[in-house]
């Protein structure tokens, strides 16, 4: 896990090849350069501006989903090279882990895939997308609206035509 | 999903097949919008017959690459000639696909175990599908004999 509570984060002398990053809640997080930079274009361009400094403010990605985003860079970092998913680097080991990170409740599950798109970090992006899709298959129309809390804006008219122009598909 | 871009809820749709985006269509307005995508519907079509045949099928006019991809679908299905084909609860008249009239809705179950009473109107809409069915297999049996004794 990432080091957390550190609140010298910001102000101590910079340790060698760390980089401190602020979740939008005010955590801090000193995590090693190298892993970030090389899985999250955002992290990297923030450094290449000249924030490894400082601590990089990520304002729209929560602690928790930090955390995880932050294992999942050191992890694919330090097995893959952060290479991508087609890599044939990508071992077991890193497809049992991502195994395991998908297994998050729906909410941490969004909260991932909205930090994984802020920090722009494609392989996280896409499991996550994934395992929602995965989510998706086989559920009616209901099931959808509630296991994605969509409520049903049609009215009985549109409903009835929405069905008829899909009705190729579904016999 | 309802605070997500667009562009997030595509790259989840970009996952599905085209049966599960069927259903994401009938979920709500937002996502009927967003699941009718242009390029998701391409994909799909490039991943189940290629690109090549994507690039000869490619929409023309004001179609979509999701008409062009029900067409294709149903070439798959019922092949080129002329069908009638039930789709949903409606009856269809095919060629090539696409099709060429509408026939009418037959009235199916709705619900579990709740039969719907047919009124006055429903009966005859039934008796007129019935009808126009019989008049294109009477035109169909004419055509067959007219291209009989045009080769005799």
């Amino acid at each position: 896990m990432a080091t957390t509570g550190a609140s010298d984060g910001a102000s101590a002398a910079k340790k060698e090849g760390l980089v401190t990053l602020m979740s939008g809640d005010g955590e801090i997080f000193e995590v090693e350069a190298a892993a970030v930079a090389a899985l999250s274009v955002t992290i990297r361009h923030a450094i290449e501006e000249g924030f490894g400094d400082r601590p990089i403010p990520l304002p729209i990605v929560g602690a928790r989903a930090l955390a995880l985003a932050v294992e999942y860079c050191r992890k694919h970092h330090s097995l893959g090279g952060g290479a991508g998913e087609d890599s044939a680097a990508y071992d077991d080991e890193l497809r049992a882990f991502d195994h395991n990170l998908a297994k998050v409740d729906r909410d941490t599950l969004f909260d991932l895939i909205e930090a994984a798109n802020y920090l722009e970090i494609e392989g996280l992006l896409n499991l996550m997308c994934r395992t929602v899709a995965e989510m998706m298959k086989g559920k009616s129309v209901e099931e959808l609206r509630r296991t994605f809390d969509v409520s049903n804006d049609y009215t009985p008219e549109e409903e009835e035509e929405v069905r008829r122009e899909v009705s190729w598909a579904l016999d | 999903m309802e605070k997500f871009p667009g562009e997030l809820c595509l790259k989840i749709f970009q996952f599905l097949d085209h049966q599960s985006i069927a259903t994401a269509i009938q979920v709500c307005r937002r996502w009927r919008r967003l699941a009718s995508d242009d390029e998701l519907w391409c994909n799909l079509f490039r991943e189940r017959w290629g690109g090549d045949a994507a690039s000869f099928y490619a929409p023309q006019d004001s179609k979509s690459w999701k008409d062009v991809y029900v067409v294709q679908d149903r070439c798959d299905r019922y092949g080129l000639g002329l069908k009638i084909i039930r789709e949903g609860n409606d009856y269809y008249l095919i060629h090539q696909g696409e099709i060429q009239r509408h026939l009418g809705s037959g009235h199916r179950r709705r619900g579990y175990n709740e039969e719907v009473p047919l009124n006055d109107a429903d009966e005859r809409e039934l008796s007129e599908i019935s009808n126009r069915i019989l008049f294109f297999l009477g035109d169909l049996e004419a055509a067959c004999a007219d291209a009989k004794r045009g080769r005799l």
